[in-house]
């Protein structure tokens, strides 16, 4: 009974830890959140390992001033950090030091990972004394704080450069949005006017096209392409504002009941509840599996599992983002082409 | 798309399932343990770009829900009684005539799990459909979002 409640209190606190470390980084890093919830969810996944390292170093007289490490350390480190973290704006646009950073703390988990992995091996295999393994815990240490350094070089030394870039990007960018909104703005004002309080995007969509056309044909075909491809930003632009009134669509932000009231939302819990639930079964089956194939080393295999968990994390997240980059890249490009040739067609329409 | 991954992460260990009924614990503990991680980082960032992150703590913790709702079933009914079906099979087969009941019931080799994984195998392809049913719904969504981010 005791034990149950410890538990539970337990997995409270680890979920709190969870929620609050991934939500803040998330909306910190819009633009790569598979590296960030990757890299998150793999560290969660090597800290087991990492706890058994330092506290095999320090060699504790008795269980309960484990347990009293374990219960107070974490508690303290985040007390401690308290007063140096604090909220940071997050950057629409995604900067190019981002990408390094990444790459290095990958590299660091890496290592981390095959460290302590061949750490255990060895300290399964020959029985070591105390003085290697607490040179192997310090060594793991290290590592451990070396992502640290990562901020650190950003903040001190690229800290100006940066600044300069900021500076030097910043005024036609600003120009660049102006012109969109006030473009927006105005031609909102029009497409709302016309289309009296239709709801409906699409009905949206169909009244505005033939007013493209009438426009531009005085200006010549270039400027028709402009013009039509601002416009159909705005058209775009109105239509989710009409949207927003009905509800959020995807990508904005939404509460849990909105959630729910999607079909996307329903459809991603039952393939988790499927998918991460048989992964969770066998997990907890291994003892009895292995049990039952004859084999009494069930600490390896447990091992193993561990280890290729924190591999599927990182990687899970590394090779989403490339994926979604570098495919959805392609798709653009023919997405492109291909209103590219519709245009084309409908220009040589009009010229006959 | 980036569910597309979960997709083929869960096919790969499904495929590794059904080479596990021949009895290679190995692969299953690897392929297994890389599939359930793999959920974790790419389902949690999708539903961030998806819902927004915003309100992304009580969506997660929703999420997080699923693994121990889908193992209470799967693991505290199926694969449970299946085993205990083997088990007793396998003790009726030794003819414990021996006297005591209280037993452990025990059960042996290959068979007590192969059932097991095939089901699960299933469930996983079945998991693995739906999430190809959240990319197709999801795809134009996606397309523009990283439209926008390169401009």
């Amino acid at each position: 009974m005791q034990l149950c409640v410890l538990i539970f209190v337990g997995q409270n606190g680890s979920t709190y830890y969870n929620t609050a470390a991934l939500v803040s980084s998330v909306q910190s890093f819009p633009e790569s959140r598979g590296h960030v919830v990757g890299i998150l969810k793999g560290f969660v996944g090597l800290s087991g390992a990492i706890w058994t390292q330092i506290i095999a170093m320090l060699k504790l007289p008795d269980q309960a001033s484990i347990i009293f490490i374990i219960a107070v350390g974490p508690a303290m480190v985040s007390l401690a950090l308290i007063f140096i973290i604090r909220p940071v704006e997050s950057y629409k646009q995604s900067r190019a030091s981002d990408e390094s950073g990444f790459m290095f703390i990958y590299s660091i988990c890496l290592l981390l990972a095959a460290y302590l992995t061949g750490v255990l091996l060895l300290e399964n295999v020959l029985h070591l004394d105390q003085t290697t393994i607490s040179l192997f815990a310090l060594v793991l240490i290290i590592l451990i704080l070396l992502p640290i350094v990562v901020p650190i070089l950003l903040v001190f030394f690229s800290g100006p450069q940066s600044a300069d870039q900021e500076a030097l990007l910043e005024p036609p960018m600003l120009e660049a949005t102006k012109s969109k909104k006030v473009i927006g703005e105005s031609s909102t004002s029009t497409t709302s006017s016309s289309t009296t309080k239709v709801t409906k995007h699409v009905e949206n969509e169909k009244n505005v096209p033939p007013k493209l056309e009438v426009l531009p044909l005085s200006e010549g075909p270039r400027d028709m392409f402009q013009i039509q491809a601002r416009l159909w930003q705005a058209v775009t632009k109105a239509v989710r504002k009409i949207k927003l009134k009905n509800g959020p669509s995807r990508g904005d932000d939404f509460t849990l009941s909105q959630a729910m009231a999607e079909a996307d939302f329903w459809v991603m819990f039952f393939s988790l509840v499927m998918g991460a639930g048989s992964g969770l079964t066998i997990i907890n089956n291994m003892g009895q599996i292995c049990q039952s194939l004859g084999d009494n080393n069930v600490n390896v295999y447990v091992s193993v599992i561990s280890i290729s968990n924190f591999l599927g994390r990182v990687g899970g997240g590394y090779f989403s983002e490339v994926i979604v980059r570098y495919v959805y890249h392609l798709y653009y490009i023919c997405y492109f082409y291909y209103l590219y040739g519709a245009k084309i067609d409908k220009m040589n329409h009009i010229k006959r | 798309m980036a569910l597309a991954v979960i997709q083929a992460m869960m096919s790969l260990g499904l495929l590794y399932y059904v080479m596990g009924l021949v009895g290679h614990v190995y692969v299953v503990g690897i392929a297994n343990g890389f599939g359930y991680g793999a959920h974790w980082s790419i389902a949690l960032a999708a539903a961030s770009e998806l819902f927004g992150v915003k309100n992304f703590g009580t969506l997660y913790n929703f999420l997080t829900m699923a693994s121990p709702a889908g193992s209470l079933f799967l693991s505290g009914f199926v694969a449970s009684t299946i085993y205990d079906y083997y088990a007793e099979q396998q003790a009726k087969h030794r003819m414990v005539q021996s006297l005591n009941n209280n037993e452990l019931l025990l059960c042996e080799g290959n068979v007590c799990f192969s059932l097991t994984c095939g089901i699960l195998a299933l469930v996983c392809l079945f998991a693995a459909s739906l999430s190809l049913v959240i990319v197709h719904r999801t795809r134009r969504f996606y397309a523009q979002l990283y439209v926008e981010s390169r401009r």
